[in-house]
């Protein structure tokens, strides 16, 4: 896959971290501290889950969208409407966010 | 410039008072389950509001609407906003007449053919509504409301050695490419810098209405709860004593749907950033005979962002997201059993043509 993704910067600063998706409910249960959210989308309940990453990246959503917003809030780097390829990065890898230039970088692939 | 604001949201007290106490533990259960089953659907809901059939013609009518305004090289952003604004009341001032019938029109529930007309009329109303009022779910649909307003920022902000030709062109681009990312199509030599540098312009100017959207978070900070109270819990609270949670229900807002806030709301927050300061770096790169146009498109950013605060959020404000409730509640009483999963979870997947067809399969006819 693409070592990098470019989408649209929705929120400031960088961010290295370890990928965790959220698909269903049951991944918010084991969200941990500093990990990266990946998301198809978010939603008005995840609230605690934007309080625990270290920065966000999306499928879908531009700069208006509530990731973008409750990123921005928290102060956490964001990236956001980077397409169906941001289903590519795996859960585990070690990816950067960097919100300044709407991009997301793969430092290191997990292969599952 | 003319007020574009809408109307005040009306309190919730008197709503309260005619929906059954009993039922308010189902509404806010439903309502918050609403919530998290639909986002790991992502894809349906988008494709569901993208290619609903029944309003294909009206969807394509609205995206002509706003796309149009967007392409215009000097849109009069005051006479889109007014063209915008007549539309977006019409439509809003129909769903508050169909709250109306549903609150106060007992007939409704006795003559099964009435309400099969009434769930017509609201199924066609209901996805109309969600066209007119695209501003935050902008990954989901392929124009939203802002998109020309955006563009002239971005017009206007692009430095001189962008060419008069191609300004009106890429500033189109940038401005899709930013709200509606999933839906742009650019040209194979378009550059992402471009949009880059609109984004870090626009970002400051987001981080200040981000603040008064997300103005639940310091109300529900203040609200006393206690250590582990379930969602029905607090929904007994809100019935038992309206008068603690007062401020929200006057201005429309039902607390027990802002639950996750609620949770989320317990940290401390940074101090918000001021009109001056968000404003500045946009400002700070545009030419002077542009200014006047950027402070008009400034001022229809704050309007939009109003509509937004009043009544697209939905999720929590205005009587709709209560009323609603009720009556797939009441209609889901009425649906034979075998039927009544299949109704509500057309409803809760936002398909509401599919929950249609349960009711007009379940009644067909009947009186």
């Amino acid at each position: 896959m693409k070592k990098e993704l470019v989408g649209i910067s929705a929120s400031p600063g960088r961010a290295e971290g370890q990928v965790h998706w959220i698909l269903t409910p049951e991944d918010m249960k084991s969200f941990t501290v500093g990990e990266i959210l990946l998301a198809k989308m978010t939603s008005p309940d995840w609230g605690e889950i934007f309080q625990k990453a270290a920065a966000v990246a999306t499928e879908q959503g531009g700069m208006l969208c509530h990731a973008a917003i409750v990123a921005r809030e928290e102060g956490i780097p964001a990236v956001v409407g980077l397409g169906p390829e941001l289903s590519e990065v795996k859960n585990g890898s070690m990816i950067l966010v960097d919100g300044d230039e709407g991009i997301i970088k793969i430092l290191e692939d997990k292969i599952q | 410039m003319h007020s574009f604001d809408p109307p005040n949201l009306k309190p919730l007290s008197p709503v309260l008072s005619l929906i059954p106490r009993t039922l308010l533990p189902w509404i806010a259960e439903k309502h918050t389950k609403y919530l998290d089953d639909r986002i790991h659907k992502i894809d349906k809901l988008t494709d569901y509001l993208a290619n609903c059939d029944p309003v294909a013609s009206e969807r394509q009518e609205f995206i002509s609407f706003v796309d149009g305004w967007t392409r215009r090289e000097s849109p009069d952003l005051n006479t889109y906003l007014q063209e915008y604004s007549k539309r977006f009341h019409a439509v809003r001032n129909q769903v508050e007449e169909l709250c109306d019938r549903v609150l106060t029109d007992e007939t409704l529930w006795q003559s099964r053919s009435e309400l099969v007309m009434f769930w017509r009329n609201f199924t066609y109303i209901n996805e109309i509504d969600s066209l007119h009022g695209m501003f935050l779910t902008s990954g989901r649909w392929y124009v939203n409301a802002m998109l020309p307003v955006v563009k002239v920022l971005v017009y206007c902000s692009l430095p001189h050695e962008v060419d008069a030709f191609s300004r009106n062109e890429l500033s189109y681009y940038i401005a899709r490419r930013v709200i509606t990312p999933r839906f742009a199509e650019v040209p194979n030599d378009y550059d992402h810098s471009w949009e880059r540098r609109f984004a870090a312009l626009f970002i400051p100017i987001l981080q200040y209405y981000d603040r008064k959207l997300l103005f639940l978070f310091n109300v529900m900070a203040e609200i006393s709860t206690k250590e582990g109270q379930t969602l029905t819990e607090f929904v007994q609270d809100v019935a038992d004593s309206p008068q603690k949670y007062s401020m929200l229900l006057e201005q429309g807002i039902y607390p027990p749907f802002a639950w996750h806030e609620l949770h989320a709301s317990r940290r401390p927050r940074r101090a918000s950033i001021d009109y001056t300061t968000a404003t500045k770096p946009l400002l700070n790169k545009i030419q002077e005979e542009s200014r006047s146009r950027v402070q008009e498109a400034l001022e229809m950013l704050a309007v939009f962002k109003e509509y937004e605060l009043n009544y697209n959020n939905y999720n929590y404000k205005g009587r709709f997201g209560l009323v609603s409730k009720y009556q797939y509640w009441q209609t889901a009483k009425l649906i034979n059993p075998e039927c009544r999963d299949k109704f509500l979870d057309a409803i809760l997947l936002d398909r509401f043509y599919d929950a249609l067809d349960v009711i007009e399969h379940t009644f067909g006819g009947a009186q």
